[in-house]
């Protein structure tokens, strides 16, 4: 057997990138960059979403605690010598790390020299599993303060409150971390379970950004890689309906002013990636004319002084949900919610001003040059591109074909006040205790 | 990656690092002035009102409209930074490089140009700044500075310091109190403005490619306006040693306890110490492979996160970690326990590797980016060391040895323990009914 290698290119950004389908079964992609960092991400389409599943043949489907895709990503760090990763990294000289979230597990490092041996470290200790009851039973307490210290963060309580009143049935409601209660029920035998399932190397992908050539990649990966067995995961899901689970979100909590999230279900999800990635590039564009500074609502809004200086705003899609969300602080979450609502009402009416488009085209074109800049970006719009089968080099090509008609369109279809939720957090009033 | 630099006036430098591996380019505008009780409110208001609008854009909408046509440009951004006790006040732009503009918009004059404008050709009414923009950013950065309670990892360690520091000028807060902000006038901001126009040493960075004669030239024309005289230099005063230590606890509704220790070093970096002190930190508490991350996290599984951090100017550390209540005094030994083994030089090769080689990545990564190339020109300027080149830098940490590390450690005094005890003690809220 042989590597597939495909080159891909960009005149207008000045990169290219190779895909390289590797023996073993996973897939390699190497974005050359003369900067002195070198980025490595080996992933999973695995998360915290993923809580039950099977392998194409199994009688059963596995149901498992929240919070085991996170706790796999921490033990993976540990050896069978009892020796962990970051020891090895450290006789490389590379600085690693690793992040969960809904749909992805991914281990990552940078570095500036000793490129090979530390690429080495990343795909041995993500294919060599290692765990006990003990060491399990040793990371229990300190995920526990990880859990902790994210209750008391308000901006993750606004986010899942937001979420949580969008959907009530899509897996992206479940807490990434878990609770202290869904990870005292994990086990060494489970995460054995969620490893065999979901890191086999054709449910996952690595993504290379630095002064790398794919020979030297190719290299490393041959002589740490073993040819894994072609496997079909099917993951199990109740459907989520059209409707939004609910209209308000509240909870107390020590924050100086109410922080709110407004978020808007989005439905009409495409299967094609393409149309995705159109879709996307559309409501960047139109969120940035709505909410930028140079809105006429954002600036009415400040200079009353119903919203602070920063306010938040954007939109996400893939292929299993889609929302797109306006946050920020408030003394009046409902009338900003009311006023927001108003003027979109207005210029759905009215259409968007056309050069506030052409300039808010710029801005996303801006954007997307910018992020070439950066080993560690780039190889994170790879992975994002890629694990929702999206092209990245398509990006520029796609906010130049966005026409004011489009943004139109979804102004008025998007935007649907059915479909919109608000989340408050509001601070805990004296002698109140935060309502558990 | 040596500098080139140019007076532009009595003070006032033009720093330029030439780069041409970058799609973006960087420009930064410090005034260095005393941080000083009486007028970091005032002044830290000064950059927030100029943004508001200038002369020839006069209203927030109106001058981001002109920053998206110049594809999203972002100049005028305020700066506001407190090093050692000095309080940098002054902007920042980035910008897209000419060569990537699709349409020939000369991005480069146009952000200048708005640089200086925002700046130098303000918006002005009664010899004042506008009196309703000066309320309205009171507002914002009075918000901003009652919410710095919402985020608790970094509340801890800022209520740590304005305890050790509290009859020290570092004890202020980077944008001045809270009564001081409230009580700012038009009139008193503009005064604050005109003296650091006037009196201020400034130092200007440009970080990227173009034609910095232009740079040049508009910069000095926007200076020639200025009558710079009697310039203030502004100095840190370094407190050597603790005398005895201080206990301050506090309880706030939380579920997550913090404790932070504030300690003196005995030395900062216009001594020279710089490098010895990096060692130290990395090997104490500044990465995975370090003594509090390996003991107090990883051996006695009591937090997710403790950590150690340098002020070099002022000459103080401080180590951070979010706990169990209950477990303070075990964790707080374990933190000075660990200290303990470094000041006996118990410090391995693999550590003292390690701690070289994470360095040295960390310091080669500077050169990856336009903004922190300047941050750290103008960091090594504040202390003196404005001779020092990176590769310098990184040559003299490879020459700190493990006794050099033991004997800054025996150095070391503690000074302040800041408790915060978490009195919310139920278990997650996240996952439960907690929606209303």
């Amino acid at each position: 057997m042989k590597n597939e290698i495909i080159i891909r290119e960009n005149g207008i950004l000045g990169e290219k990138y190779y895909k390289i389908r590797h023996t073993s079964g996973l897939d390699i992609y190497v974005f050359p960059k003369k900067l002195s960092t070198a980025y490595a991400l080996f992933a999973t389409r695995y998360g915290a979403s993923d809580n039950c599943f099977r392998l194409e043949g199994d009688a059963e489907f596995t149901t498992v605690p929240d919070g085991i895709a996170h706790f796999l990503e921490h033990k993976m760090f540990e050896n069978e010598d009892g020796s962990d990763a970051f020891n090895q990294y450290a006789a490389t000289g590379a600085n690693a790390n690793a992040f969960t979230s809904s749909q992805t597990t991914a281990y990552l490092f940078s570095c500036t020299e000793n490129f090979e041996e530390s690429l080495g470290v990343l795909l041995d200790m993500v294919t060599h599993p290692y765990f006990t009851e003990k060491t399990v039973q040793k990371e229990q307490g300190i995920i526990a303060q990880e859990i902790r210290m994210g209750e008391d963060n308000p901006s993750r309580a606004l986010y899942y409150g937001m979420i949580r009143s969008l959907y009530s049935e899509n897996h992206i409601r479940i807490n990434v971390a878990g609770t202290v209660e869904s990870i005292a029920e994990i086990n060494a035998e489970l995460l054995y379970r969620c490893y065999e399932v979901f890191y086999n190397l054709h449910n996952m992908a690595l993504f290379i950004c630095g002064d790398v050539t794919p020979e030297s990649v190719i290299a490393v990966a041959d002589a740490h890689l073993e040819i894994a067995p072609p496997m079909k995961i099917e993951r199990r899901e109740n459907p989520e309906p059209a409707e939004i689970a609910q209209k308000r979100f509240l909870r107390k909590m020590q924050v100086a002013k109410p922080l709110f999230a407004i978020g808007i279900k989005d439905t009409d999800i495409s299967p094609d990636p393409a149309q995705r990635m159109r879709r996307q590039c559309v409501m960047d564009i139109l969120n940035e004319i709505l909410f930028s500074r140079s809105s006429s609502l954002r600036n009415a809004l400040y200079e009353e002084g119903l919203i602070g200086a920063s306010l938040s705003y954007g939109y996400g899609v893939c292929d299993t949900h889609s929302y797109s969300s306006i946050s920020g602080e408030s003394k009046d979450p409902e009338e900003v919610y009311s006023r927001i609502w108003a003027y979109i009402r207005a210029m759905q009416e009215s259409g968007v001003d056309s050069a506030a488009f052409e300039r808010c085209k710029r801005v996303i074109y801006a954007d997307c040059v910018a992020s070439y800049d950066d080993t560690s970006e780039i190889a994170h719009a790879l992975m994002d591109m890629v694990f929702d089968d999206e092209e990245l080099f398509d990006e520029p090509e796609a906010i130049a074909s966005v026409t004011v008609e489009d943004v139109n369109n979804l102004l008025r279809t998007v935007f649907n006040e059915e479909k919109a939720v608000m989340a408050v957090i509001a601070p805990i009033s004296d002698g109140e205790e935060e309502n558990a | 990656m040596a500098a080139q630099r140019i007076a532009l006036a009595k003070d006032v430098y033009l720093n330029i690092i030439p780069c041409d591996t970058f799609k973006s380019n960087y420009l930064t505008m410090n005034f260095i002035t005393p941080l000083q009780a009486e007028t970091a409110a005032q002044r830290a208001m000064v950059p927030r009102v100029l943004r508001r609008g200038c002369a020839a854009y006069p209203d927030m909408g109106k001058l981001t409209e002109r920053m998206q046509d110049l594809y999203n440009a972002a100049a005028g951004s305020p700066l506001v930074v407190k090093r050692g006790e000095m309080q940098l006040i002054g902007q920042s732009a980035g910008m897209l490089d000419n060569s990537v503009i699709p349409d020939g918009t000369d991005v480069f004059s146009g952000t200048l140009e708005l640089f200086s404008d925002i700046w130098f050709a303000p918006l002005l009414e009664e010899g004042a700044f506008r009196a309703d923009y000066t309320a309205g950013e009171r507002n914002t950065l009075a918000d901003a500075i009652r919410a710095k309670i919402n985020n608790k990892n970094s509340y801890a360690p800022q209520r740590c310091y304005q305890e050790m520091c509290r009859g020290e000028r570092f004890g202020v807060d980077g944008s001045g109190s809270l009564a001081d902000v409230e009580s700012t006038t038009p009139a008193s901001v503009f005064a604050a403005y005109k003296d650091i126009l006037t009196h201020m040493p400034c130092e200007i960075y440009y970080v990227g490619r173009g034609n910095t004669d232009k740079l040049e030239n508009i910069l000095r024309r926007a200076f020639a306006g200025v009558d710079r005289q009697d310039i203030i230099p502004a100095q840190t005063e370094v407190i050597r040693r603790a005398e005895s230590v201080r206990e301050v606890v506090e309880e706030q509704p939380v579920a997550q306890s913090k404790l932070s220790l504030g300690f003196r070093t005995d030395t900062c970096e216009a001594e020279g110490s710089r490098p010895v002190m990096l060692m130290f930190n990395e090997i104490y508490g500044a990465s995975p492979l370090s003594k509090l991350f390996m003991n107090v996290r990883e051996k006695l599984s009591l937090c997710y996160y403790c950590s150690s951090g340098l002020e070099q100017i002022k000459g103080t550390m401080m180590v951070n970690c979010g706990i169990e209540a209950e477990k303070k005094e075990i964790a707080q030994a374990e933190i000075l326990a660990q200290l303990d083994q470094i000041r006996d030089g118990k410090i391995s090769d693999a550590e003292l590797d390690g701690a070289r080689k994470s360095l040295r990545c960390a310091l080669t990564q500077i050169g990856d980016e336009p903004e922190s190339m300047a941050t750290w020109h103008l960091c090594r300027r504040l202390s003196g060391k404005e001779k020092l080149t990176l590769q310098e830098e990184i040559e003299q940490i490879e020459s700190v040895s493990r006794d050099d590390i033991a004997a800054a450690a025996q150095r070391i005094t503690l000074d302040t323990v800041y408790f915060m005890r978490g009195t919310q003690n139920t278990a997650d809220e996240e996952d439960g009914d907690d929606e209303e």
